[in-house]
């Protein structure tokens, strides 16, 4: 096993302990939620899931600008492998805020500011992927890609604040809600002891995704090198 | 739901949201794993090609 995989095997295992700690938190140690009960304990994984994907995108915007200023191909597999992995995370927060709000809302879904703009944003990265895979040379694909990337960014603040900005019912976890926010609620010691934990385990598991995906990237890399070598002999 | 004056039972949904946020991640994995097995079998693929290149090399420099 080479020095780079060890690191990651590492990172991997400390990652996984993280979660796992995040998780006994969650389950073991925040107290149940008078009004909504035990449903109010995904908020303790959606809310870092939500501001982690805005992260992954922030870290797409930085590595975009760091292409089109250096020209290092290396910086656009960075944004590449971001995306990816924040997308992962924006389901994720999709799909779970989906699953509360049936109980908190009484419906699955709502046309809400919040959860319509985070679906653009969603709408958005998934066109970045589209148009990576649409681009056959590497050097256009990169710039092509590093524009959209930082083009697309606009659609982050426009959902993270589109809360304070606009009526909605979704509820601000800092600061205060809307009058219209519906599900809100105010946090005890232990309950912001448990999401800040889970905010930095969640966010050391971005960074282990990203860098395992960044390894995956350079295989990937090293077998097109090792075919295009074929083809030329 | 919330106005009750008793704590509604939501165990399901919190399991339901759980399956999600633990599944997705472990789904995300099983992709890597898939897609490094592509890349193991595109290898394999390559090094049959280069010694089947290379045994059809070595009589042709002989002669």
């Amino acid at each position: 096993m080479s020095q780079t995989s060890r690191r990651l095997m590492i990172f991997n295992v400390i990652t996984g302990v993280l979660v796992a700690a995040a998780l006994g938190l969650v389950f073991l140690y925040a107290p149940r939620e008078r009004q909504m009960g035990e449903v109010q304990r995904i908020f303790y994984f959606h809310v870092p899931v939500a501001w982690v994907s805005f992260l992954a995108f922030f870290v797409t915007l930085c590595t975009s600008i760091a292409f089109l200023v250096k020209g290092e191909i290396k910086w656009d597999k960075v944004s590449a492998a971001s995306v990816e992995v924040g997308l992962v995370f924006t389901i994720m927060a999709i799909i779970s805020g989906s699953i509360w709000a049936r109980p908190a809302w009484n419906t699955w879904w709502t046309w809400d500011p919040r959860l319509t703009t985070y679906t653009i944003l969603a709408l958005i990265y998934v066109a970045y992927l589209m148009l990576r895979q649409g681009v056959e040379d590497p050097g256009r694909r990169a710039r092509f890609a590093s524009v959209y990337g930082i083009v697309g960014f606009i659609s982050v603040p426009l959902t993270f604040f589109s809360i304070r900005w606009w009526r909605t019912i979704h509820p601000v976890v800092i600061g205060a809600g809307t009058a219209t926010s519906i599900g809100g609620f105010d946090m005890t010691p232990p309950m912001v002891v448990t999401l800040m934990f889970s905010l930095f385990a969640i966010t050391v598991l971005y960074f282990c995704f990203l860098a395992n995906r960044l390894q995956l990237q350079r295989e990937m890399d090293h077998v097109e090198q090792l075919k295009a070598q074929a083809m030329a002999d | 739901m919330f106005l009750l004056d008793e704590t509604p039972n939501t165990v399901a949904y919190m399991l339901a949201g759980y399956a999600v946020l633990l599944g997705f991640p472990i789904l995300y994995v099983l992709s890597w794993v898939v897609r490094r097995s592509g890349l193991k079998h595109e290898l394999e693929l390559l090094k049959i090609i280069q010694a089947e290149k290379d045994a059809a090399r070595k009589p042709a420099s002989k002669s």
